[in-house]
């Protein structure tokens, strides 16, 4: 009897240790890339938040047109990136659709790692905004190119832009008036004249990396400064973005006293709450602002183009979400008739109706929903007139770097000189070490 | 039942084949089965932690290009990261934090420990409430502090100006988020070192005191002379799992500070993730992270080595 238990015990625990061993073998055998047979269901990595709820409740018509299941896997940005990548990496085809952040396009198209649309001779749309329709092609279409790239490549579209997201300037229109600061002069004079009305005036998003310097960068590149010149020569140390960076630190000064830890959620609720004139914000953040159980200001807020500098443009950074399929999903062809249904003018409109920010300008533009939506107007503009960060893989090194000494500036622990000839230095040798100085 | 036991008392001369039986199979020997048996563990173990360290150091051998694919062996790596400033920056900032952090907790968890160690029902719910900090999520905590500690919104700032004093900027100067960064770990990870010294205390013999008092000793000398040497080896048990995670600390830093303000905040954990999973290169990561994994073994391995040597001078 003893021996009879002891033997079962170890079969069994035996089995297990087998059994972890060779789950990963069995990795499915469907149809391939062509698809003649539609699959069961079809993955999908999507972004936690907003973005997703207003998409949640459309899919079931996609699935009850086509008799596709739709998995919907949620994760928060961070997680997203990395299961994301690994999933491409490793070439296993876990997800079918991924939901990717703009700046990721080039690591992954670039990587190799997507399908480009060409393959279903797909032809994007021009109601899709132009500047959301640079995002998805690699090589880019727009800004230099890597050294190893032939300069005259026909760009191919990887992705379709599904969320429009560019940055707003949200300011109270309450206290501040109705029209929108057109230059940063006149956004500083404004904070001076109503300075005692509220705690602050401009927030900044001051938190280290990408949130410092994703804020930056609509005052860099509306000062006529930039990262790169044509050549991936570092330009961060420029006169121009000197006087944004003074510009920058000048408003920060308005703002409350641990900006150097402030991200989006801060800055939101900093608004929010009724305490602040003016700050950069993302537009899915209106919602909010309009929400009587979270807000303090609701109607009070206006949401416009980000201000430009004397002799500059209006340089609003774009920050799109975009659908694109892995090169080594088994249901190609499913994933995409997926992208094309949900991005197609129809359900962009629903997914605006539930809160979703569309890229397609006859959606922007549509009169219904803008009497509800007031920001989406603005979203439009802002669009039309937003910048796109650098085409390079190694654009998080660089925005980390450069993310670095900026909250060090807003901390009041570098100088704005050592910081932006300390970000140069260490972004020259970024670029150095992955290539772009390379010539053949 | 159990032939083997037969086997063993019967005289081998009255039953030659039986001998010879148990002699053949490794199976059946009395002597394997406890081999055996621990033998699905290991290879778990093996294939758990083995495993993936011996591919770590591989991949710690690699190039990745640009687009985070692996391009060949390389043996830079290691000398990229020896010669890195940011990562000696961050080794500084990990060790200065684990030393601060596990000298406070060690010493509050020891004087809590000391507090309730009697048996009451106060004491008994005291104990109780003193480890709730231990069971909430690291990411929860930091989440909650983040909020807690916001320098113009949030609570703690507010209730210092409430009893007059000045306002802290906790997390948004370099020296405060350091310091902010401690706090949190304090907060939820001294209970651990208490609950182990609390073991420790209860279970120790009665009889050392009961002689002490007899011999009229004073409570701190029978602090002194018999709880602390007792106690020794319990301290270095929790001195050590407190040194290991705090080493590898990540979730605050993540949640609260991202790292900054500049770098100030920037452990080894949560820079090699971001070069790893942020900027693509596993190779570098991997050989940041193994460097940080031999300090880890050397130092536990000096503080188990202290205490046996220690205990084999006659300590305890």
């Amino acid at each position: 009897m003893k021996r009879l238990f002891v033997g079962t015990c170890y079969a069994l625990s035996l089995s297990l240790v087998l059994a972890a061993c060779g789950s990963g073998d069995d990795l499915s055998e469907e149809t391939g890339a062509e698809g003649e047979e539609a699959p069961d269901s079809i993955s999908v990595a999507m972004v936690a938040g907003q973005e997703s709820a207003a998409m949640r409740p459309i899919i079931a018509e996609f699935e009850e047109e086509t008799g596709i299941e739709i998995e919907w896997n949620e994760f928060d940005y961070d997680t997203l990136y990395e299961r994301i990548f690994n999933d491409l990496q490793s070439g296993s085809g876990t997800y079918d659709v991924i939901f990717a952040d703009d700046p990721w396009m080039p690591m992954f198209a670039g990587g190799g790692y997507l399908t480009p649309l060409d393959e279903f001779d797909y032809e994007i749309d021009e109601d899709f905004m132009e500047s959301s329709r640079a995002l998805t092609t690699w090589p880019p279409s727009e800004g230099p190119r890597m050294p190893d790239i032939d300069p005259e490549e026909e760009p191919r579209h990887y992705g379709i832009p599904q969320v429009g997201n560019v940055q707003l300037l949200f300011w109270r229109k309450d206290i501040l008036g109705d029209e929108a600061p057109e230059t940063w002069e006149d956004a500083a004079a404004m904070l001076e004249e109503h300075e005692d009305e509220t705690d602050y005036g401009f927030v900044p998003r001051g938190a280290r990396g990408n949130a410092v310097a994703t804020n930056f960068n609509a005052f860099m590149w509306s000062h006529n400064g930039d990262f790169f010149d044509d050549d991936w020569n570092v330009t961060v140390n420029d006169s121009e973005v000197h006087e944004a960076l003074n510009r920058y630190t000048e408003l920060a000064e308005t703002g409350p006293s641990g900006v150097a830890n402030y991200g989006a959620d801060e800055v939101g609720r900093a608004m929010s709450q009724g305490d602040t004139l003016m700050a950069i914000v993302w537009p899915v953040w209106a919602e909010t602002m309009e929400n009587e159980e979270e807000s303090e200001v609701v109607g009070d807020i206006g949401y416009g183009l980000v201000p430009r500098s004397e002799d500059g443009e209006h340089a609003p950074q774009i920050g799109n979400w975009v659908f694109a399929i892995p090169e080594a999903s088994e249901n190609r062809r499913a994933a995409f008739d997926f992208i094309e249904w949900a991005s197609s003018e129809e359900i962009q409109l629903q997914m605006a109706q539930n809160g979703g920010l569309p890229t397609r300008e006859s959606v922007l533009l549509n009169e219904e929903l803008n009497e509800e939506m007031p920001y989406l107007e603005a979203v439009h503009e802002g669009l039309e007139n937003a910048e796109i960060r650098p085409r390079t893989p190694s654009y998080s090194e660089v925005e980390e770097t450069i993310g670095t000494y900026l909250n060090q500036v807003v901390a009041g622990e570098m100088s704005e000189e050592d910081a932006l000839e300390n970000a140069a230095s260490d972004i020259e040798d970024i670029m150095e070490s992955a290539g772009h100085y390379d010539t053949e | 039942m159990s032939t083997q036991r037969e086997v063993g008392k019967t005289d081998p001369n009255q039953h030659p084949r039986m001998t010879k039986k148990t002699k053949k199979s490794i199976f059946k020997h009395k002597h394997m089965l406890p081999y055996w048996l621990i033998l699905p563990t290991l290879l778990l173990i093996g294939l758990l932690t083995i495993v993936p360290l011996g591919y770590s150091i591989y991949v710690s051998f690699q190039d990745f290009d640009t687009f985070g694919n692996p391009a060949g062996f390389t043996g830079s790596n290691y000398a990229d990261v020896l010669t890195s400033g940011t990562y000696w920056n961050s080794m500084g900032i990990t060790f200065a934090y684990t030393f601060g952090v596990v000298a406070i907790e060690m010493f509050l968890g020891l004087v809590l420990a000391l507090l309730v160690s009697k048996d009451s029902k106060v004491m008994g719910y005291l104990r109780w409430v003193l480890i709730i900090p231990m069971m909430v999520s690291p990411l929860v905590v930091g989440i909650i502090f983040r909020l807690m500690l916001n320098a113009d919104m949030g609570i703690a700032n507010y209730m210092l100006s409430a009893i007059g004093l000045p306002e802290i900027n906790f997390l948004g100067t370099s020296l405060n988020a350091f310091l902010s960064i401690m706090l949190v770990d304090i907060w939820q990870w001294t209970p651990m070192c208490f609950l182990i010294i609390l073991a420790g205390l209860q279970s120790l013999p009665q009889d050392p005191y009961e002689a002490a008092r007899l011999d009229g000793a004073s409570k701190l000398q029978v602090l002194r002379d018999i709880t602390l040497p007792l106690l020794k080896p319990i301290i270095v048990v929790a001195l050590v799992i407190r040194t290991m995670d705090a080493l590898r600390m990540f979730d605050q830093v993540f949640v609260l500070t991202q790292g900054g303000p500049g770098r100030a905040t920037e452990v080894i954990s949560f820079l090699m993730y971001r070069v790893a999973m942020r900027f693509s290169d596993f190779g570098y990561a991997a050989a940041g992270l193994f460097i940080l994994l031999v300090f880890t073994i050397l130092l536990s391995y000096i503080m188990v080595r202290t205490l046996n040597r220690n205990q084999k001078e006659g300590g305890v």
